[in-house]
C-alpha cells in the first residue's frame, strides 16, 4: 500500500509539473466564449444549448460551464448520442467521430440558428471548424454559413480566427490574419 | 520547495493509510491548483495563445466502466494476425486460454477452472450477450459467431459487470464491436490457406450509402483436417498405441449482416461448427473413434437509440437467440451410439434511458425482460442394429423468464471527482429475486491520471445444466469484487495501467461425498495485481506489454487449479523498410499451474510472429502468422478426471504453425 500511495504521488506530481491545457478543456472553453462572440437571433427559450455530438471528453469538459450564463440566458449543456433533437442547439459541436454525418446535419437544421462548430471538418460544411497547429488549436469562420443559420459573429472573433470564408465565395481567402 | 510539501504529505499517508481518499484528494488538489485555472475567466485574445496539448492518440475505452479497460484494436489483430476472439484473450492483460480440442475456455483473476465452458464471463457482440442458455457458454474459437475480419475492436471490462447485465457477469465482460459496412465499402474476398491442411474462404460486402445508411453482409467458411495425434495416456496396444489417426478435422460455416440507419441498427448472425474430438472426452467414451460435435449459434438483434429531447437519451433493443448442439459418440456398452441433442432458444427486449436533467448526474435506468422458453438437454443411446436402449438416456426440459429493472447515478461530485453508483434487480420465475450493487469512486486529478476504487457484488444463476445436474441443490453462485485502478497517460502515446484486485466467491457447489452428493456452502478468494505498459510512437511502432500476478484458492483453501500465479504478455509491432510490411512479435507467458491431479505443469513461453501488408496495392493486402515460433511443445491443464495417474490431466497443445492470408478488395 505504502508503495502504491508513493507511486501515485510521483505520477500526480509529474502531472502537476506539466502546466499545460488539455485540448479538450480548450474546445469548451472555445465553446464558451462562441456563445459571447456571436450574435442569435432573438430568442423565445429561456435557456441557451450547448450540445456536443460525438466526443466524450469534450462534454464532460463543458460540463463546468453548465451553471454560467450567456446574455441572460442560463447555459445547458446537452450530451447528444444522436442527431434527433439537433434543433434544438443554440451551439452544436460536431466531434470527430460525427463529422462523416455532417452533410445529414446540415439538412437537419436548414436555416435553424444553430452555430456549427466541428473539429477537423471540411470548412464549407460548418459555421466554424476547429484545428490544431503547432500546439495551439485554431479556428475557421464560414460566413456564408454563419449568414444562412443568422448569426452575426462579433468583428474581435473574425480577427482571431486562422481563416474567413466570405459569403458566396467560391474559395476559402486567407482574412488578414491576426496572428 | 513544493516538492517539500508533497513530500510531508504523502508521509501523512504512511502514518495512517486508512486517510487514503483524504490523502489523494489534497495530493490531488496541488496538482488541479499547479495545472489548471478556470479556463471561463481568461480573455478569448489571450485564450487563443496558449499552448494546448492533445489526448492520448492511444485507443480509449468505449465502456462506461470503472475498470482498466485492455482494448484490442482491427489493426492490432492484423499485425498480430490474430484469428479467433480466443486468441485476442489470450493477448490480454491478466488473462489466458485453455483448450481440451473441443473448446477453448478462457480464465482469469481465478476462473477458469477446467470444465466451465468459459462460464462466468460474458462476450457480447455490439450489446447483444451471446452466451447459450444451457450452459452459460461463451464461444469463443471457431464455434464463435463472428470472423475477426468484421471485428472493429475488442475491450475487455474486468471486474462483475451484474449491475448492467444481471445474471452471469462475474468475471469480467468482453465487449466486441463490429466493423460497419462503411469501413469496407466495396466487395472484399479473402482466401487463407494453413497448417494441418487448413483453409479459409471470405466474402464480405459493405458499403456506406448517400442518405447515410450503411450495410454489412458476409459469409464465410474454414476446414481443416487436423492432425494425427498422440496421447501418451492411452498408449496401450488396444488403444492404437495412443494414436488418434485423422480424427481432429474441423470445418465451420459463418453469416453476418448488418444494416443501420439514423439510430435503428439490425443485425444478424449465425455460425455452425463441427469438429471431430480426437480426445477421449470422458470415461465411456472409445479412445481413437469418431465423436462429432456439431455447435450452432444464431442471433438477431434490433436496437433502436435517439435523444428524445436535449436531456433524455432512449436505447431500446429486442434480440432473439438460437443454440442447438448435437454429438454423436461411440462409447464402450452394449447400445454404444451415444447421441446428444441440446436445444435452446430464447428472446428478450430491453429498454434503457439515461437522463441528464440534473447537471452533475446521468441517470440511467431501464428494464429488461428475457424469455429462455426453450432448454432442452437429451441423452441417448442406440444398440448397432439402430434400436433405442430405452432403459437410459434422458431428457430434461426447462424455462425461465427474468425480469429485471436497473438504476445507475453518475454523480459529479466535484470537477474530479465522480461517483458511480448503481444497482440491477433481477427476478428469474424460478428462484428469489437478487439484487445486484455497485459503487465505485472515481478521481481525475489532471487528464492524464485517473485513479478508480469500486465495490461490486454479481451472481450467476444455475443455468439448465446446472440444474439437470444438481437437481434441488441449484442454486445461485456470487462473487463480490474489490478493485483499485489507476491509469496514468505518460504523454499522448505512452499509457501505464495498474489495477489490484479482490474476488470473494460464495455459494459454489461443493461435492459432498463420492454418490454425487452437492451442497452450495463453498467460498473461495482471489487476489492480485495486473500492470500494463502501452505506447505508439510516430515511427508507426507499437508496443503493449503486462505483467499479472494472482493467487486464487479454491473451495477448500487450496491452490485453485488451472490458475496459473504469474502471466506475461509482450506484443511489438513495427514497419519494416519501405513501409510495405509490419512486422508483429508477439510473446506470452504462461506460468506453472496445477492439474486436477495436483500436478503442477511447469510454466512456458510462446511466440507468435506476423507480417501483414501495410497498404493495398491494386486492392490486394496479405498477411503470414507463424504461432508458436520457436515450436515449443508445452501442456495445458486438461477437464478429465477419470483416471488418475496416466497423464490424463494435461493435453499436449499444437508445435509450430503457419497461416497465409490474401484480401482482394474488388
Amino acid at each position: 500500500m505504502r508503495t502504491l500511495l508513493l507511486l501515485f504521488g510521483f505520477w500526480i506530481s509529474l502531472a502537476a509539473n506539466a502546466q499545460v491545457v488539455s485540448e479538450h478543456d480548450m474546445k469548451a472553453a472555445y465553446l464558451y466564449n462562441f456563445a459571447h462572440l456571436f450574435e442569435w437571433p432573438e430568442s423565445r427559450r429561456a435557456n441557451f444549448h450547448i450540445c456536443i455530438l460525438g466526443d466524450e471528453e469534450v462534454g464532460a469538459a463543458m460540463q463546468d460551464y453548465g451553471e454560467k450564463r450567456v446574455n441572460g440566458q442560463r447555459m445547458v449543456i446537452a450530451r447528444l448520442n444522436t442527431t434527433a433533437p439537433i434543433r434544438l442547439c443554440d451551439i452544436l459541436y460536431v466531434g470527430a467521430a460525427e463529422v462523416i454525418n455532417l452533410p445529414k446535419i446540415r439538412s437537419l437544421l436548414g436555416g435553424q440558428p444553430t452555430l456549427t462548430v466541428a473539429d477537423r471538418a471540411p470548412l464549407q460544411s460548418v459555421a466554424v471548424a476547429l484545428a490544431l497547429e503547432n500546439k495551439h488549436l485554431v479556428f475557421d469562420v464560414n460566413l456564408e454559413q454563419c449568414e444562412r443559420a443568422n448569426l452575426k459573429p462579433k468583428q474581435n472573433v473574425l480577427g482571431l480566427a486562422r481563416h474567413v470564408r466570405k459569403s458566396f465565395d467560391s474559395d476559402t481567402k486567407s482574412s488578414a490574419a491576426s496572428r | 520547495m513544493r516538492k517539500e510539501k508533497r513530500g510531508h504529505r504523502s508521509r501523512g499517508c504512511r502514518v495512517a493509510p486508512s486517510r487514503l481518499a483524504i490523502c489523494l484528494a489534497l495530493l490531488g488538489n496541488l496538482a488541479w491548483a499547479a495545472g489548471q485555472d478556470d479556463l471561463g475567466a481568461v480573455p478569448f485574445e489571450q485564450l487563443v495563445r496558449r499552448e494546448v496539448v492533445s489526448g492520448s492518440q492511444l485507443a480509449r475505452q468505449i465502456s462506461d466502466s470503472p475498470a482498466a479497460v485492455a482494448i484490442v484494436t482491427a489493426d492490432d489483430i492484423r499485425a498480430y494476425g490474430y484469428r479467433t476472439i480466443a486468441e485476442v484473450i489470450g493477448s490480454m492483460r491478466g488473462l489466458y486460454t485453455t483448450s481440451d480440442r473441443r473448446y477453448e475456455y478462457m480464465g482469469g483473476r481465478g476462473f477458469g477452472a477446467p470444465g466451465d465452458y468459459t462460464g462466468r464471463i460474458m462476450v457480447l457482440i455490439d450489446g447483444y450477450v451471446t452466451q447459450d442458455s444451457l450452459f452459460n457458454q461463451a464461444y469463443i474459437e471457431e464455434s464463435g459467431l463472428l470472423d475477426l475480419a468484421l471485428v472493429e475492436r475488442v475491450e475487455y471490462v474486468p471486474g462483475t459487470g451484474s449491475v448492467t447485465y444481471g445474471n452471469n457477469a462475474m468475471l469480467g465482460i468482453i465487449n466486441i464491436v463490429t466493423r460497419k459496412g462503411g469501413d469496407f465499402n466495396t466487395l472484399q474476398l479473402s482466401g487463407e490457406a494453413g497448417s494441418h491442411d487448413s483453409y479459409r474462404q471470405r466474402a464480405t460486402f459493405g458499403k456506406r450509402l448517400e442518405n447515410g445508411a450503411d450495410i454489412l453482409l458476409s459469409a464465410s467458411s474454414m476446414q481443416s483436417q487436423g492432425q494425427n495425434l498422440y496421447f501418451p495416456a492411452y498408449d496401450t496396444p488396444s488403444n492404437n498405441h495412443g494414436w488418434a489417426n485423422g480424427i481432429d478435422d474441423e470445418r465451420n460455416k459463418r453469416f453476418f449482416g448488418k444494416f443501420s440507419y439514423e439510430g435503428f441498427t439490425v443485425e444478424a448472425g449465425h455460425v455452425d461448427r463441427q469438429k471431430t474430438v480426437p480426445t477421449k472426452p470422458m470415461k465411456l467414451a472409445v479412445f481413437n473413434t469418431p465423436f462429432v460435435i456439431d455447435d450452432e449459434n444464431s442471433y438477431l438483434n434490433a436496437s433502436y437509440e435517439a435523444d428524445l429531447s436535449l436531456q433524455l437519451y432512449s436505447s431500446s433493443r429486442f434480440y432473439l437467440g438460437r443454440y442447438a448442439y448435437d454429438s454423436r459418440r461411440t462409447i464402450n456398452d452394449p447400445a454404444p451410439d451415444a447421441q446428444r441433442k441440446h436445444r435452446a432458444e430464447w428472446w428478450g427486449v430491453d429498454q434503457k434511458f439515461v437522463g441528464k436533467w440534473f447537471a452533475n448526474h446521468a441517470i440511467m435506468f431501464g428494464m429488461e425482460y428475457r424469455n429462455d422458453f426453450r432448454q432442452y438437454l437429451s441423452r441417448s443411446y442406440f444398440y448397432p442394429d439402430g434400436r433405442i436402449d430405452s432403459a437410459s438416456g434422458g431428457k430434461d426440459a426447462f424455462s425461465r423468464n427474468t425480469a429485471s429493472v436497473y438504476l445507475a447515478d453518475e454523480f459529479r461530485i466535484h470537477e474530479r471527482w465522480r461517483l458511480n453508483v448503481g444497482v440491477r434487480y433481477d427476478k428469474p420465475s424460478d428462484l428469489d429475486g437478487n439484487w445486484s450493487p455497485r459503487v465505485a469512486l472515481i478521481y481525475q486529478p489532471t487528464f492524464q491520471t485517473t485513479l478508480k476504487a469500486s465495490y461490486s457484488e454479481a451472481f450467476r444463476m444455475p443455468n439448465a445444466d446446472d440444474r439437470a445436474f444438481y437437481r434441488s441443490e441449484a442454486t445461485p453462485e456470487y462473487v463480490a469484487a474489490k478493485e483499485f485502478v489507476v491509469q496514468h497517460d505518460l504523454d499522448r502515446q505512452k499509457r501505464i495501467t495498474g489495477s489490484l484486485y479482490e474476488y470473494r466467491r460464495s455459494k459454489q457447489q461443493v461435492s459432498l461425498d463420492n454418490l454425487g452428493n452437492y451442497a452450495a456452502i463453498g467460498n473461495s478468494l482471489a487476489r492480485g495485481l495486473e500492470l500494463e505498459f502501452e505506447a505508439r510512437w510516430d515511427n508507426g511502432i507499437r508496443t503493449r506489454s503486462s505483467g499479472a500476478w494472482q493467487n486464487s484458492s479454491d473451495t477448500n483453501g487450496r491452490d485453485a487449479v488451472n490458475s496459473p500465479n504469474v502471466l506475461g504478455k509482450f506484443q511489438i509491432s513495427t514497419p519494416l523498410p519501405w513501409d510495405a510490411v509490419r512486422a508483429g512479435l508477439e510473446a506470452q507467458y504462461l506460468g506453472s499451474r496445477l492439474t486436477a491431479e495436483r500436478r503442477r505443469l511447469g510454466g512456458v513461453a510462446l511466440a507468435n510472429l506476423t507480417f501483414s501488408s501495410e497498404r493495398k496495392w491494386h486492392g490486394l493486402s496479405a498477411s503470414f502468422s507463424i504461432r508458436n515460433l520457436f515450436d515449443r511443445d508445452y501442456e495445458v491443464v486438461s477437464p478429465f478426471t477419470w483416471a488418475p495417474g496416466t497423464g490424463i490431466d494435461a493435453l499436449r497443445m499444437d508445435g509450430r504453425t503457419y497461416w497465409f492470408q490474401i484480401n482482394y478488395d474488388l
